[in-house]
This record gives C-alpha cells, structure tokens and sequence, in this order.
C-alpha cells in the first residue's frame, strides 16, 4: 500500500510538471505569434509606403523628361549653311529641280519627319556657277551632306553635288563659294 | 579638311580615269587605291598628282584558296584586299599580314565581330565600307554597310571608307563619305579616321615597302 501511494504520488507529480511546460510552452507559442502577427503589420506598412513613394517618383520623372522634351522643342534651332558645287551633264539644274531632288534623297534616308525636323531648304543659288547653299538646322547637318552626296541625277541628268564647307552664317556660306570659284 | 585617301576606285578607261582624277585631286584626296585592267590608268592618276597604289580583289571561298591567290598577288601589287565568302576565309584575311584590306560582302557583313577586329589589329589590315552600296539604294546592301561600320567601329577595328568608283558619278567627296558614316551610326570620330587617318596608315606602310 505505501509502494501504491508513493507511485500515485510520483505519478502525480511527473503529470503536474508535465501540465507545467505545456501551458509554458503554450504561453510562448502565443507570444511568438503576437510578435509573428506585428511583424507582419509592420512589413506591410512598409509595403504600402515604399509603393507610394515609387509611384511619386515615377511621376517625377515622367514631368521631367515632359519638362526636358519642351525645352528641347522651345530651344532656338540653330541654321548651318553647307556650301555647295555642282559637277554636271548639259544644262545646270534648275533651283526648283535642285532643291526637290536634294529634298526627296533626304527623305529617302530619314522619311518625311526626318526632312520635317531638318527645315531644310535651298537658302541660295547660282545656275551660272553651278554654287548654292544649304540650309539646315544644326542638328541634321550630317543628313543634308549626305543628302547633298547621293543626289545623283535630276531631271533624268546625272549630277555630282560636291559639299564645300559648313558655316553657321550664309554670309560665310557665300564667300566660300567665291573663292572656290 | 587632312589629306584624304579612297582605297577603291574602278574606272572603266583611261579617258574615265583622267576625269576621275582631277576631280579627286580637287576634292583634297592625296593617295587612291585602282583595280585596273587598262595600263594607261595609273598613269592618269600620277599625273593629276596623287600617290597611285595598285590594288586587286581576291574572291576567297575558303581560306586554301585565299592562301594561293594571296601568296601570287602580293608579288605583283601595292594593296591585296580580299573578299572572303566563308568563315574561314575571313579570319585568315584578317590575320595574315600579307593581306591588307578584308572587304566582306552582304552575306558575310556579321562576320565583322570582335574576334575579327582582333585579327585585323594583329594582321595590321583594314576592313572597308563600300559607299557604293548606299548609291545602290538596295535596303539589304545599306543594312550590310551599317552592320559593318558600326560593328568596326564598337569593336575598335581599322575601318577606312571606300567609294569603289567606276566613273567620275560615283565618287564621294571626303566631307560627304564622313557624313554618310556618322549617319549610318559610326561615332564622329572614327567617320573621320576612316576617310583620312586609317587608310593614309596603310598607304604609308606600303609606299615605305616599295
């Protein structure tokens, strides 16, 4: 009878300690979870915030590059001169011939908006000398020189048109052509 | 503008090539490369006053090929350029010192990669962009040039412009063959080298080995 007891009483404290981790163990599990569940809350906080502040900078930058596109449209186009010879077969070309054929090679490089944005023109001709300028902005310069080389034929006569030299006025554009003549 | 040289021309004739040439010593070119079948031809150059070198294109479909008719045309002329139809026969062009120029045709325009650029720095060649093919005006040429010379000038291979001229109607004044390289996306710089610095290097070397 005493061995009996002394088992129930050994027993009976093996369980209580067992019943005491568990509700501890329990206890903690709960905490973690609090923390678990704040943690959550926090990151998606964060999440929202960080959302915010891309959308906002994405804004920014789209005003900016709006901002950069009318600068660059409202900026002062700058005119280059290219001043030209022409080595031909017959009759020199006429200025109207001249500056279609020049104006159609270009189009055939850079298409009609590439023309559009170069403004170029035949700013001065001389049908005796077989002399003209070119006038283009300065940021199509390359596309008139070009375009001035591949003209080839106008009016169905073969032609070489021979680039001179670039200037910034029409004056300059001129005397080139004179003293090359 | 710096003395300018053009490493391809083609006339038809004597007569065509004395017209060409006054033209090209007043446009400010110093140094041409000729194919000529004719003999009067060089001479129509010299006496307009420019530094004639003779040149000839070899058609190479593989690099065995390449290497006999390389071997025969360096005895005889000042330029050896050839025209590779294989890869093989490319980087053999590249690399061999006796060839000077590697002039790929449309097919063969990706071939101007980073290994040839190497090659062409250590043969001490050049590769060319035919102008001609912008006259021509056929899309699948005009692409093939801008592969080639925007590819020689990314991997920093010799590149020299060339107009490959049969007649006076076809040559390009060195301000316009710059021009018509930076339009086709080649950095200003290297236009401007490919018309006056690059070619006149070749030029040079030749004259020198005479």
């Amino acid at each position: 009878m005493r061995d009996d007891s002394v088992v129930w009483t050994a027993l009976l404290l093996v369980s209580m300690a067992a019943a005491t981790i568990a509700v501890l163990a329990w206890r903690k599990t709960m905490e973690c979870q609090r923390e678990l569940d704040a943690a959550r809350r926090i990151a998606g906080h964060a999440a929202r915030y960080v959302a915010l502040v891309r959308r906002a900078l994405e804004t920014v930058l789209v005003y900016a590059r709006d901002e950069e596109e009318l600068r660059r449209i409202a900026a002062k186009r700058r005119k280059r001169y290219v001043a030209f010879r022409i080595v031909y077969e017959g009759e020199p070309p006429a200025p109207q011939a001249l500056e279609k054929a020049i104006i159609e090679t270009a189009k055939s490089l850079a298409g009609t908006i590439g023309v559009s944005e170069a403004g170029m023109s035949l700013a001065y001709y001389n049908p005796e000398r077989a002399a003209g300028v070119l006038r283009v902005n300065h940021t199509h310069k390359n596309l008139a020189i070009a375009a001035l080389a591949l003209t080839r034929s106008i009016d169905g006569r073969r032609v070489l048109i021979i680039p001179l030299r670039t200037s910034g006025t029409i004056r300059r554009a001129k005397k080139t052509i004179q003293e090359e003549l | 503008m710096r003395a300018a040289v053009d490493l391809c021309l083609r006339p038809r004739s004597a007569s065509e090539a004395s017209s060409m040439a006054v033209l090209l010593e007043k446009m400010g070119y110093r140094a041409v490369g000729v194919e000529a079948g004719e003999p009067g031809v060089y001479k129509a150059f010299t006496e307009a006053g420019l530094e004639v070198l003779r040149r000839i294109t070899v058609k190479a479909r593989s690099a065995s090929e390449a290497v006999k008719a390389v071997r025969r045309a360096r005895q005889q002329y000042d330029l050896v350029a050839v025209e590779p139809h294989d890869a093989e026969a490319a980087r053999f062009a590249a690399r061999d010192e006796r060839v000077d120029i590697v002039s790929l045709p449309p097919a063969m325009a990706r071939y101007m990669d980073r290994s040839e650029a190497y090659l062409l720095r250590l043969g001490g060649g050049l590769v060319e962009a035919r102008l001609s093919w912008l006259l021509a005006g056929q899309p699948r040429r005009v692409r093939a040039l801008m592969v080639i010379a925007r590819r020689a000038a990314a991997y920093d291979a010799p590149l020299a412009a060339v107009s490959c001229a049969k007649t006076r109607w076809q040559l390009w004044h060195p301000m316009a063959a710059r021009a018509a390289l930076a339009l086709l996306g080649v950095p200003e710089n290297t236009a401007l080298a490919a018309v006056t610095a690059v070619p006149l290097s070749l030029v040079v070397k030749r004259l020198e080995g005479r």
